[in-house]
């Protein structure tokens, strides 16, 4: 039978188990890097190095994880504070942030809706892209949102609604399935 | 705001997943070298048991005692002599490979 995770943090914490590490960043790199892509708006190599960032604080901070959480809610909070502190790096060093998009698109039909979606979230800013990235296919709450984001529930409503509104326009393709 | 979902939800929501691809070694590789705590500590036990041992020796008759006691098994009961000296080596072995396996 697997191990959970919190079977396999009690392991890194007890003995510096590295295999149990390996694992839990085996389960969760698919979900953090597809996050990481969304605010990135697709920039695969920027969403993998701040993946690792992730990865390695996580391990770093472990023994502040509070078992109540779930692990993989807690990486997030990791992921997109990772993000903003490198957002802010590269802001100071006047790099231009302004929805790079990675050239490695398959040309499966969903390959090309998540490559559509990613580029799509460079219309919206920080605070949207946040919250579109976070809301949706990561199985988080609204509330686990306006916790992680450290925004009010309406505020958190407000701005998805809003950010919907920009991506409607911009993924109109889409709405009848991308036949269009 | 309506909380009825349409067709941009079902758009966010399609996620694929992200084949590995080395991505977990690479991770694996940054960790921070491996804690050394445990080793200091049972380095720091085995000193002190070890200090504690001397002292009381040197405090105590006890090394006239044991020597005593030794020279008596081997002057009066010559054949016990040979499984008492293996279970001493047996468990000074079983302790020292005690400490490799933990350390390890």
């Amino acid at each position: 039978m697997a191990l959970s995770d919190a079977d396999l943090v009690a392991r890194v914490l007890a003995g510096d188990d590295r295999h149990a590490f390996a694992e839990l960043v085996r389960r969760h790199q698919s979900t953090v890097r597809g996050l990481l892509r969304r605010l990135t708006c697709g920039d695969a190599a920027w969403a993998d190095d701040l993946a690792q960032d992730t990865f390695v604080r996580s391990y770093r901070g472990l023994a502040g994880f509070r078992g109540g959480a779930r692990l993989s809610t807690w990486m997030y909070r990791i992921a997109y504070h990772c993000y903003l502190d490198d957002l802010q790096r590269r802001r100071r060093a006047e790099v231009k942030v302004d929805g790079t998009v990675h050239k490695d698109m398959g040309f499966a039909r969903r390959a090309a809706l998540q490559h559509d979606v990613e580029r799509a979230m460079g219309v919206l800013d920080e605070r949207e892209r946040a919250v579109i990235a976070l809301a949706y296919g990561q199985d988080l709450s609204q509330q686990d949102l306006a916790d992680l984001l450290d925004m009010p529930l309406g505020t958190v409503k407000t701005v998805q609604a809003r950010a919907k509104d920009k991506l409607r326009v911009r993924l109109q393709v889409w709405a009848d399935g991308g036949t269009a | 705001m309506t909380e009825q979902r349409d067709w941009l939800d079902e758009v966010l929501e399609q996620t694929s997943h992200i084949d590995d691809a080395g991505f977990s070694d690479q991770v694996m590789a940054k960790l921070p070298a491996r804690r050394q705590r445990a080793g200091l500590r049972d380095l720091v036990l085995a000193v002190a048991a070890l200090g504690g041992g001397l002292l009381a020796f040197v405090v105590t008759p006890g090394l006239r005692v044991l020597g005593g006691a030794a020279l008596e098994v081997v002057r009066y009961h010559p054949g016990a002599s040979i499984p008492v000296l293996s279970l001493l080596l047996l468990l000074t072995f079983a302790t020292v490979s005690a400490i490799l396996v933990q350390e390890n």
